[in-house]
C-alpha cells in the first residue's frame, strides 16, 4: 500500500509539474494487478439464484454476475486491456474474505449485504439490490403478516440479519410463546414449511421468491408480510483501494443512469414474477450518480 | 495478503457471548449424548457376545446401520424424515411440541451413532478378554448377567480405555455436524461471527482453541478414570489379561 500511495503521489507531483496537461495515469492496486495478469477473478456462488449460480450448462450466471460483467467491460476500457479475461471462482461464503484478502478474488459477485462491521474488513461498491425480510408460508396457513405469527413457530436462516431481527421480535411481550428455529440452508427451511414444522420461514424476500419458484408445490406457497428489515446487496472488493472502487462505482452508476439496469432486472426477476420493488426503483435513481 | 487482523473482536459483545453460548451448547449436547451412548453401547456390545443368536444378529444389524450411515445423513433423517414416517400424532408431537426440537433430535442422533461405535469397542474388549474368564465365571455358578457385570465388563472397560477416550474426544467434534439441522453450537456460532464481522480467522481460531481446551479437559477426566480403574481391586490392565 505504501508503494502504491508513493507512486500515486509521484504521479500527482508529475501531473502538477506538467501543468496537469496529459495526465499519464499510473495504475494502482487491483487495477494494476489485473492489467499485469490479464485476468480478473470474480467470486460467485453455486446456488444463489437468481443472483449468482451455476446453470444447467455449467456456466456461472445471474443478476449480480451480469452487473459484474458490465463492470469488467468498463475496466477493460479504463486500463486499455481489451483482452482482459474473466475467471469465475465458485466460493463458499466462509471462504470469500480470505480469498479476497490474499488476492485470489478481485470482486465478489453474489448476495453479500453491506454492514458497517463488515466495512472494517472489506469495501463495498454502490448498492446493487435492496431486499426486505418477509415470510414464506403455506397459502392455507392463515398467516398474512407478522401479527399472525404470534405464538406460532418461525423458521429463520442462520447467520442473516433477519434471524437477529426475528429473535428480538419474539422477545417482545406481544410475541410471548413464539418459537424460533434456525436452519442452516434454505432447502431445509423450505422443507420445514412444506412439512408444517414451522408456520413461516423468514429471510430476504427475493430469496423467498427464488425458493418458492423451485418448490415442488409452488402454488401452495406464498410470500407475505411487510418487510421487517431492509438490507442492501453490493459487490465486495478489497478495502483501501479507492481507484478500483471508483471504476466499479462509475460502471454501476452508468448502468443505473442509462436505464440498462431495467433490462438486466427484467431478465432475471421477471421469470420469478417479481416486478421491480419500490425500494429498488429509488435505489437505482439515487445511486445513478452524475458523471 | 490484505487481511486486517482484529483479535479484539472475539472479546467484543455480542460476539463473545455467541461463542460462549456455542461452547455451552457443544458441551451440553456432547455430554448428554455420551450419557446415553455409553450405557446403550455397553448393552449392545455385551449382547453381541451373549448367548442368544437372534439377539446377537439384531445387535449386529444395529451396529451396521448406525455405524455405516454418515452422521450428517443420520442427522437429516432423524430431523426431517423420521417425523414423516411415524404415525401422524407422533410426527405432529415431534415437529410442533417437542421442546428445542433441533437439540433433542441432534442429541439423540449423536447418541445412537456413538453407541454403535462404543458397542464395537466394548465387544472387542470382551473378545480380547477371551473365553477363559467367561467359562470360569459361568462354571462358578454365576448367571450371564453376573458374569458380565462382575467379571467380563470390568475387564473390557480396562482394556478399552484408550479407544473409549478417543471416542469421548470424537463426540465433541462430531457434535458440530448438528449445525446442519440448526443447532447453534460452537462451530455454527463461529460461522455466525464470521458472517457478521468478516473476521473469520479470529472466529475460527477462537473455536479451535475452545475445542482444544475441551479435548484437554476430556483427556484429564479420562486419565483420572483410567487410574481409578487400574487401582480397583489391585488389578491393572496387564493383570486382567493374564
Amino acid at each position: 500500500m505504501r508503494i502504491n500511495s508513493l507512486s500515486l503521489g509521484l504521479a500527482l507531483a508529475f501531473a502538477a509539474c506538467t501543468g496537469g496537461g496529459a495526465f499519464a495515469e499510473d495504475l494502482t492496486g487491483t487495477l494494476k494487478k489485473i492489467k499485469d495478469n490479464g485476468v480478473i477473478t470474480l467470486g460467485t456462488r453455486e446456488s444463489s439464484k437468481p443472483f449468482s449460480y451455476i446453470d444447467k450448462e455449467n456456466k456461472t450466471v445471474g443478476f449480480t454476475v451480469d452487473l459484474c460483467n458490465r463492470v469488467v467491460d468498463v475496466i477493460r476500457n479504463k486500463i486499455s486491456a481489451p483482452d482482459l479475461k474473466i475467471k469465475y471462482l465458485t466460493t463458499a461464503p466462509a471462504a470469500r474474505i480470505p480469498l479476497l484478502a490474499n488476492g485470489t478474488l478481485d470482486m465478489e459477485c453474489s448476495t453479500t449485504s453491506i454492514t458497517l462491521s463488515r466495512m472494517h474488513q472489506v469495501a463495498f461498491s454502490s448498492p446493487t439490490f435492496v431486499v426486505g425480510a418477509r415470510i414464506l408460508t403455506k397459502v392455507t396457513s392463515g398467516v398474512s403478516n407478522w401479527e399472525d405469527l404470534k405464538g406460532k413457530i418461525i423458521g429463520v436462516a442462520q447467520g442473516t440479519n433477519g434471524e437477529k431481527t426475528v429473535k428480538s421480535l419474539v422477545e417482545t411481550p406481544a410475541y410471548k410463546g413464539t418459537k424460533v428455529i434456525t436452519f442452516a440452508d434454505h432447502a431445509a427451511g423450505l422443507l420445514a414449511v412444506e412439512n408444517d414444522r414451522v408456520d413461516g420461514y423468514v429471510t430476504d424476500d427475493i430469496v423467498l421468491y427464488g425458493i418458492k419458484a423451485g418448490a415442488r408445490q409452488e402454488a401452495e406457497l406464498k410470500v407475505t408480510g411487510d418487510p421487517l428489515t431492509f438490507e442492501t446487496y453490493a459487490i465486495v472488493i478489497r478495502r483501501d483501494d479507492p481507484d478500483f472502487r471508483l471504476v466499479v462505482d462509475t460502471a454501476l452508476s452508468e448502468m443505473y443512469r442509462s436505464g440498462e439496469i431495467a433490462a438486466i432486472y427484467k431478465k432475471w426477476f421477471e421469470p420469478l414474477g417479481v416486478p421491480m420493488s419500490e425500494a429498488n426503483v429509488f435505489l437505482y435513481k439515487i445511486a445513478g450518480f452524475m458523471p | 495478503m490484505s487481511y486486517r487482523w482484529n483479535w479484539g473482536i472475539i472479546f467484543e459483545q455480542p460476539y463473545l457471548s455467541w461463542l460462549l453460548q456455542g461452547l455451552g451448547v457443544t458441551v451440553a449436547l456432547s455430554c448428554l449424548a455420551w450419557a446415553i451412548a455409553l450405557p446403550l453401547g455397553t448393552l449392545v456390545g455385551s449382547l453381541r457376545t451373549g448367548p442368544y443368536r437372534a439377539i446377537r444378529l439384531l445387535c449386529a444389524w444395529y451396529v451396521q446401520a448406525f455405524r455405516n450411515v454418515p452422521l450428517i445423513v443420520q442427522m437429516f433423517l432423524w430431523f426431517f424424515v423420521f417425523p414423516e414416517v411415524v404415525p401422524k400424532a407422533v410426527g405432529f408431537f415431534l415437529k410442533r411440541q417437542l421442546p428445542i426440537p433441533e437439540f433433542t433430535m441432534g442429541c439423540l442422533c449423536l447418541a445412537l451413532y456413538t453407541s454403535a461405535r462404543i458397542a464395537e469397542i466394548i465387544r472387542s474388549g470382551l473378545e480380547a478378554a477371551g473365553n477363559g474368564p467367561r467359562n470360569a465365571a459361568l462354571a462358578s455358578g454365576m448367571t450371564y448377567y453376573q458374569a458380565y457385570r462382575y467379571v467380563l465388563l470390568p475387564m473390557s472397560f480396562r482394556l478399552t480405555m484408550p479407544p473409549l477416550t478417543s471416542e469421548f474426544l470424537a463426540i465433541f467434534k462430531n457434535s458440530s455436524v448438528a449445525l446442519t439441522i440448526g443447532v447453534l453450537e460452537l462451530t455454527a456460532q463461529s460461522h455466525q461471527v464470521e458472517s457478521f464481522t468478516f473476521q473469520g480467522f479470529e472466529a475460527f481460531t477462537a473455536a479451535t482453541v475452545l475445542y482444544a481446551l475441551i479435548s484437554w479437559a476430556c483427556l484429564g477426566i479420562a486419565g483420572a478414570v483410567n487410574r481409578q480403574l487400574s487401582n480397583a481391586g489391585g488389578l491393572g490392565t496387564e493383570v486382567a489379561i493374564k
